[in-house]
């Protein structure tokens, strides 16, 4: 093939060309950290990048989910502790006023004026909410649910039965409330009850409220359980969906992200091989046979 | 008989002319090593008719004496079955070229996966309803704000690439147009060249450079539609493309014309002539466009319309179900109907109240809405039919279809274009100047130069010695 100088200084400007491509590409993916900048570069990887980058977003929005679901059980459950509390003291009172025998009535009436301070505390334990939303009104979360009543059966119930459901992972679901008037009316009943019949005087009542009590105590205890069970199962799907975050990253990152040592390594073999064609090139454009004729 | 020696002088001058010419051709050469288009020529320098010649009363001399040489033709060193196959492939070229262009334009308005594309856009539109399920309350209104706007950002962002999409698509249709225009022009330049070339060659001369001027010409056009030429013996050529005669002779040209069609968006179709057929474009840099502006880009326009509308009935269908912090019934969510139009109701926008997370008239923290539509991120169905594609899948499957056909139009353009520099280089190999070769032809001619003026000088001593030496003996 007949060669002239015009063919190798368009060899040597093309060729220039790809190495500086060739060049400037490794050097995009060493600074920006990422191999995949378009989606033609590997259009396969970069579907499962997006991919991977939703369900870590979802993994973040579930996480979330939990944290507020934890939270909102733990108030729940520190409520539910208090009322309790409430029900055992109401409970040491109804044991005195079971006594009887060697009670005044005015003994007795003090002993129900405890209890009637304890059946307010239950209201407004009944009343709890955590950043202004009720924890035991049902859906009805921006009212207060529960009111003291002066007759039977000692409160009244101004909430619904609706549930707060959570997705904490994709379509499971967790109910976060405690359904509040199943859990605290036998504790209103039996205080109420037993308010009066201290107030009364009636020993022989007092002792038929114990069981009542005890009933009431009974219930609030297994809501609670309830609770602790459920905080355990968002514990435990909290941890998993921690791991699989961590996993998702490093996919991810496996999947877009430089390997550093590779394309460092190429960049030098790249950077090589333009120098010499740099080189190269200029000393072969130069000369002619020009250059030798006098 | 014996031959005068003024015939020596003659002979001599012709020898000086015919070196002469070569220096010329090669200084032309010479200047013209960087020049687009040309190829190199050649002088051929021939001998001239011997003395004498055979007849009843030629001279009785000891043979044939030559007479010296004239420069007898100048040529350019170029083959035309090269030609046509470099234009082919460069029609081709700049048709795999602007789809690739055009296709790595879309790349650009997309922004995956690394910028803040649609992808991102869609998770965080989902993150904002999840909070919005955890707190569904009236009293939270920052979250259902947020939600807002991040609906907001999701819709213009895909507003804006719609928007882009069709700049693309009237970008093309420009360039198009302007591509149309200056084909006509190449036409008429190949005309005017044609009727040049064969006022020169009449007189028997040969037209090198015009005819360099015409080749270029043709390349150009090549690159535009595809091109074929037959040369006629005037030496004029006819340029066709298919069966359409762009170029006749020295007769006449037909323009193409780009005729707004309506049905199109007012995209320009191309016409043979002004009411004429469709023009056979061929494999070229006007079909690539056109591809790409009615074929490529409206691809990934569909696919994008279908993702917006998806979002807009399945979101409105369970939105519509729901209730407001106001116990009302909820309003359509998204108002449009496609990628440009879908937009965050506005009534919704201005009171963010209205989000119907509620499925219960009046129960603040009632989320089953929220939940149901957070739902269409891993599944359309319920409210669209089983198997419709949820937005996060009909996007990543958009992408990868784009990048899929990016790199496909870029191997073809990288191999076309290679194909391309391989003929380059062959007709280069044939055509081009090289500066050694003409280095040496230079001092070739100008030491035969050199010695054709000595051998003028000795005819003229020769001369000197016959008119002004001879008779004066004795003086």
């Amino acid at each position: 093939m007949r060669i002239t100088h015009r063919m190798i200084s368009d060899t040597t400007i093309r060729n220039l060309r790809s190495n500086l491509t060739r060049l400037e590409s490794l050097h995009n993916s060493i600074t920006t950290g990422k191999r995949l900048s378009r989606p033609s570069d590997d259009p396969a990887a970069v579907a499962r990048s997006l991919t991977y980058s939703a369900d870590i977003a979802a993994g973040e929005a579930y996480l979330r989910t939990m944290d507020s679901a934890t939270s909102w059980m733990s108030a729940t459950d520190s409520a539910l502790d208090q009322a309790g509390n409430v029900l055992q003291r109401a409970r040491e009172l109804a044991v005195q006023g079971a006594n009887g025998g060697s009670m005044t009535p005015s003994d007795m009436q003090s002993l129900g004026a405890e209890v009637d301070q304890l059946l307010q505390q239950l209201g407004v334990i009944g009343n709890a909410s955590l950043r202004g939303q009720r924890l035991f009104a049902g859906q009805d979360i921006d009212n207060d649910p529960f009111a003291v009543s002066a007759v039977l059966p000692g409160y009244t119930y101004t909430g619904d039965n609706g549930q707060m459901r959570r997705e904490y992972d994709v379509n499971a679901y967790l109910i976060i409330n405690t359904p509040g008037e199943a859990t605290f009316a036998p504790a209103f009943t039996a205080q109420f009850n037993l308010r009066d019949h201290l107030n009364a005087g009636n020993a022989t009542a007092v002792t038929g409220d114990l069981s009542e009590v005890d009933q009431a105590l009974e219930t609030i205890l297994s809501a609670r359980a309830e609770v602790g069970a459920k905080m355990n199962r968002v514990e435990a799907a909290q941890g998993r969906q921690e791991l699989l975050q961590v996993n998702l990253e490093g996919l991810r990152s496996k999947n877009e992200d430089t390997d550093f040592a590779e394309a460092v390594s190429k960049f030098s073999v790249q950077e090589t091989v333009y120098k010499a064609s740099l080189e190269a090139g200029g000393k072969a454009i130069q000369p002619s046979l020009l250059d030798y004729l006098r | 008989m014996s031959i005068s020696p003024f015939f020596g002088l003659d002979m001599a001058l012709r020898a000086l002319h015919a070196q002469q010419t070569g220096i010329d051709v090669t200084s032309h050469n010479v200047a013209n090593a960087n020049t687009e288009g040309y190829s190199r020529q050649n002088v051929t320098i021939v001998t001239t008719e011997p003395f004498a010649s055979p007849g009843m009363n030629r001279p009785a001399s000891a043979g044939q004496i030559g007479t010296g040489s004239i420069a007898g033709d100048i040529q350019r060193a170029r083959d035309i079955f090269l030609d046509t196959q470099w234009r082919i492939e460069a029609g081709t070229a700049s048709n795999a070229a602007n789809r690739n262009d055009a296709l790595e334009q879309v790349e650009v308005i997309l922004d995956e996966p690394q910028g803040v594309g649609l992808s991102s856009l869609f998770n965080e539109y989902y993150r904002v309803w999840n909070e919005l399920s955890n707190d569904p309350s009236a009293h939270a209104l920052p979250v259902r704000t947020t939600v807002v706007q991040q609906s907001l950002s999701l819709t213009t962002a895909i507003n804006r690439i719609a928007r882009q999409f069709g700049d693309i698509r009237t970008g093309l249709d420009a360039e198009v147009v302007t591509d149309v225009g200056e084909l006509n022009a190449l036409s008429t330049e190949i005309l005017q060249l044609n009727e040049t070339i064969v006022q020169i060659e009449l007189t028997g001369q040969r037209a090198n450079d015009l005819r360099d001027r015409r080749d270029a010409t043709l390349d150009r056009m090549s690159q535009l539609v595809q091109v074929t030429s037959t040369e006629n013996a005037d030496g004029s050529i006819n340029v066709l493309m298919g069966a359409q005669v762009l170029v006749n002779g020295t007769t006449s040209t037909t323009d193409l014309v780009a005729v707004p069609n309506a049905g199109n968006n007012g995209f320009a179709d191309i016409t043979f002539g002004s009411g004429g057929p469709a023009a056979t474009l061929g494999s070229s840099g006007i079909a690539g466009r056109l591809t790409a502006r009615d074929t490529l880009v409206p691809k990934y326009q569909a696919s994008l319309n279908t993702i917006a509308l998806n979002l807009i009935t399945a979101t409105n269908t369970l939105h519509a179900a729901g209730f407001d912090v106001n116990g009302n019934p909820g309003q359509p969510f998204f108002t449009g109907t496609d990628a440009a139009t879908i937009s965050v109701n506005t009534a919704i926008q201005a009171d963010p109240a209205l989000i119907a997370a509620s499925d219960t008239a009046g129960s603040s923290g009632n989320n089953e809405v929220a939940l149901d539509i957070i739902r269409l991120r891993t599944s359309m169905s319920p409210p669209l039919p089983v198997g419709t594609p949820t937005s996060e899948t009909a996007y990543n499957s958009m992408v990868a279809a784009l990048g899929s056909d990016t790199r496909t139009t870029r191997n073809e353009a990288s191999t076309q274009d290679a194909l391309v520099e391989l003929l380059t280089r062959r007709r280069q190999s044939l055509s081009g100047v090289s500066l050694d070769e003409e280095a040496t032809n230079l001092l070739r001619y100008q030491r035969a130069y050199e010695a054709a003026a000595r051998v003028l000088s000795t005819y003229d001593e020769i001369l000197d010695k016959l008119i002004n030496g001879t008779g004066v003996v004795g003086r």
